[in-house]
């Protein structure tokens, strides 16, 4: 098993994946619903909305941040937990129990975590999931993307040198596990969306890669639009123009004075 | 006719007649508040609740007052209640004041009403608009799809739509200019008892934005019977709906540009005379069709800033798309010698504004003050 499939397996297996994959589209439409250009809203905009729907559904379905249900209770009211989502959206939310997924926050970013992982989230611009420079996100998320990867293909393997190897963000002792990042993107003018799970990877050197791995979760909305022909288009007569006929319009034969309105008294 | 009759005579049918709905008409078309009307006629606003809603009657001195208020004649207010119709599609309803809300759906209902009267006189086409309702997760079906079944319905041949207004003018859908008052709302449109209605804006004094509206107000007629107005997700739709019936995806997205470039700006201007569509319209498409990317439509929106484009695009066609149905309704009624005065006389309903509807051209404002 590598390293995305044991990430992958347990992320499954707590239900956090489910949440994810469920949230994203919500998230997207709730943003979209908002967007409006004429505003000035711009990718910054989207991003930011995004994040925040985002986290707050998946607090929503982990029981977590302003939906974490009080010592003793078996869960948060109903009324309280419908509140903000559209029905059909809160009919698919994935049930978990609430001590599934916990939050870990790291520097402030917030994170899910289960046994051995956390999960943090990272909004970018579609399309350009392969150009995240984490460096200029966060200190955060610079140092996430410092990770040790274990699965990475050293010259010496630690072990031999008589060193155990944790895997985790250097110097972070709140948390003992694997950090990955949710990246999430939407195109509200084209309506594309896309979701993925990795590990992240400051690049050493320039082309490099900033995953050590990652999995598109979701992806969809793609434009109609065919291939760009950048060729005169044959354009046959009959466009646009103002030169029409009336609707016909007749006088009615029988009782043509009636709507004239005369007939008053 | 209507000055022969003795005035009291109509007073006192008027009063008695009296219906708190067509005060409320006749307020709303003034585009006044209660407490305004109230004011006006020195009573007190709880007095003009309580004849709108029909728990008290005026007596005819208060019905002389209030008809000179609101500039109509008494017998407006004995005209039987209002035509029903429903709540219009307003392109921005956060940003729209509920009285110019009120004001434009009052006119709605007046031009229900001055068609419903042409009708019984003039023969229109028939009133057909296929149903094809789009719901807001589109599960039943996209406002592209909608479109698209909406050319076929109409049997629009494949190329651009010629002229929209009269496209829908033949399926019985009544076009009309708004008055120049309420400028500050964008086109609408509503269902009425009878037909569906369109009201143009007559100050946007651009033929390929006039285009745009007009298919926008067509898409909200077709798929939004049911849909709550105003909402971001039905304007949207309809903007989709207006972009795949003036420009169909699979037609027009060869021929776009995928930058400004080049000749890109000469071919642009060519594609908008030939469908009849804005640039703005044009460059819109070219991103949402995933042809332009993101970074060339941004720059091409501020060259259009910078040409002065955002406000008024160069183009070949000056004159608007004209309406010709209730225009040519009232021409034949004239011809037949029934002329204004005395098609209204009975209904009490205001000339000015039935020459307003009735108009082909927008009609200006005369520096009106109220």
């Amino acid at each position: 098993m590598t390293a995305e499939d044991d990430a992958l397996s347990a992320l499954q297996a707590s239900g956090l994946l489910d949440v994810l994959k469920w949230g994203a589209p919500v998230a997207f439409a709730a943003t979209d619903q908002l967007y409006d250009e004429d505003q000035g809203h711009d990718q910054g905009v989207v991003g930011y909305l995004n994040f925040k729907h985002f986290r707050d559904l998946i607090d929503r379905a982990t029981s977590n941040g302003r939906f974490k249900v009080a010592e003793g209770l078996a869960s948060l009211g109903e009324d309280m937990l419908k509140r903000g989502v559209t029905p059909e959206a809160f009919d698919s939310m994935p049930t978990l129990s609430a001590d599934a997924v916990s939050r870990r926050d790291y520097k402030q970013s917030p994170g899910w975590a289960i046994e051995g992982y956390r999960v943090l989230l990272q909004s970018y611009p579609f399309g350009k999931i392969d150009e995240i420079k984490w460096v200029q996100r966060s200190d955060a998320k610079r140092r996430v993307a410092d990770q040790l990867f274990v699965g990475k293909n050293t010259l010496f393997d630690d072990e031999e040198f008589g060193l155990e190897s944790i895997p985790g963000i250097p110097d972070d002792d709140d948390f003992a596990g694997v950090t990955l990042i949710a990246a999430h993107a939407f195109n509200p003018t084209t309506k594309q969306f896309e979701l993925y799970i990795g590990q992240s990877e400051n690049p050493e050197y320039p082309g490099d890669s900033c995953w050590h791995w990652k999995k598109l979760l979701l992806s969809g909305g793609a434009p109609t639009g065919g291939s760009s022909l950048t060729v005169t288009p044959q354009m046959p007569s009959g466009g646009a123009s103002t030169d029409v006929e009336d609707v016909p319009v007749r006088i009615k034969r029988t009782g043509a004075g009636e709507g004239s309105g005369a007939a008053n008294g | 006719m209507a000055e022969m009759r003795r005035p009291s005579q109509t007073l006192a049918a008027a009063a008695s007649f009296f219906n708190g709905e067509r005060l409320t008409m006749a307020r709303q078309l003034k585009g006044l508040k209660k407490s305004h009307l109230a004011a006006r006629i020195e009573m007190s606003p709880a007095s003009v609740t309580a004849w709108e809603s029909g728990a008290k009657q005026p007596n005819r001195a208060t019905v002389a007052k209030l008809a000179l208020a609101l500039q109509v004649e008494p017998q407006f207010f004995g005209g039987g209640a209002p035509p029903k119709t429903n709540k219009p599609h307003f392109r921005s309803l956060r940003s729209t004041p509920q009285i110019a809300q009120d004001e434009a759906e009052a006119y709605g209902r007046f031009v229900a009403e001055i068609a419903g009267m042409l009708e019984n006189a003039v023969e229109f086409p028939e009133a057909l608009l296929p149903d094809l309702p789009v719901d807001p997760d589109e599960r039943s079906m996209t406002p592209e799809e909608a479109a698209q079944e909406a050319r076929e319905y109409f049997g629009v041949a494949p190329g651009p739509v010629q002229h929209v207004v009269r496209l829908v003018e033949r399926h019985g859908v009544v076009v009309v200019f708004s008055e120049p008052g309420v400028a500050a709302i964008d086109a609408y449109s509503l269902h009425s008892a009878t037909r569906p209605i369109i009201v143009l804006n007559p100050v946007k004094d651009d033929y390929y934005r006039q285009r745009f509206d007009a298919a926008h107000e067509l898409g909200h007629l077709i798929m939004h019977h049911d849909a709550e107005p105003g909402g971001k997700v039905a304007e949207e739709q309809a903007n989709r709906f207006a972009s795949e019936f003036l420009m169909p995806a699979e037609e027009i997205a060869p021929s776009l540009p995928a930058s400004t470039a080049g000749k890109a700006w000469a071919q642009l201007a060519e594609l908008k005379e030939y469908w009849g569509v804005s640039l703005a319209a044009l460059l819109y498409r070219s991103r949402a069709l995933g042809v332009m990317g993101d970074v060339s439509y941004r720059n091409a929106m501020i060259r259009m800033s910078q040409n002065g484009w955002r406000r008024a695009e160069p183009g070949r066609i000056s004159s608007l798309e004209m309406p010709s149905m209730l225009p040519r309704a009232r021409e034949v009624l004239n011809d037949a010698g029934v002329d204004e005065e005395s098609f209204l006389a009975g209904s009490g309903l205001p000339i000015g504004l039935y020459e307003i509807a009735a108009s082909r051209v927008p009609v200006a404002v005369h520096g009106e003050a109220s």
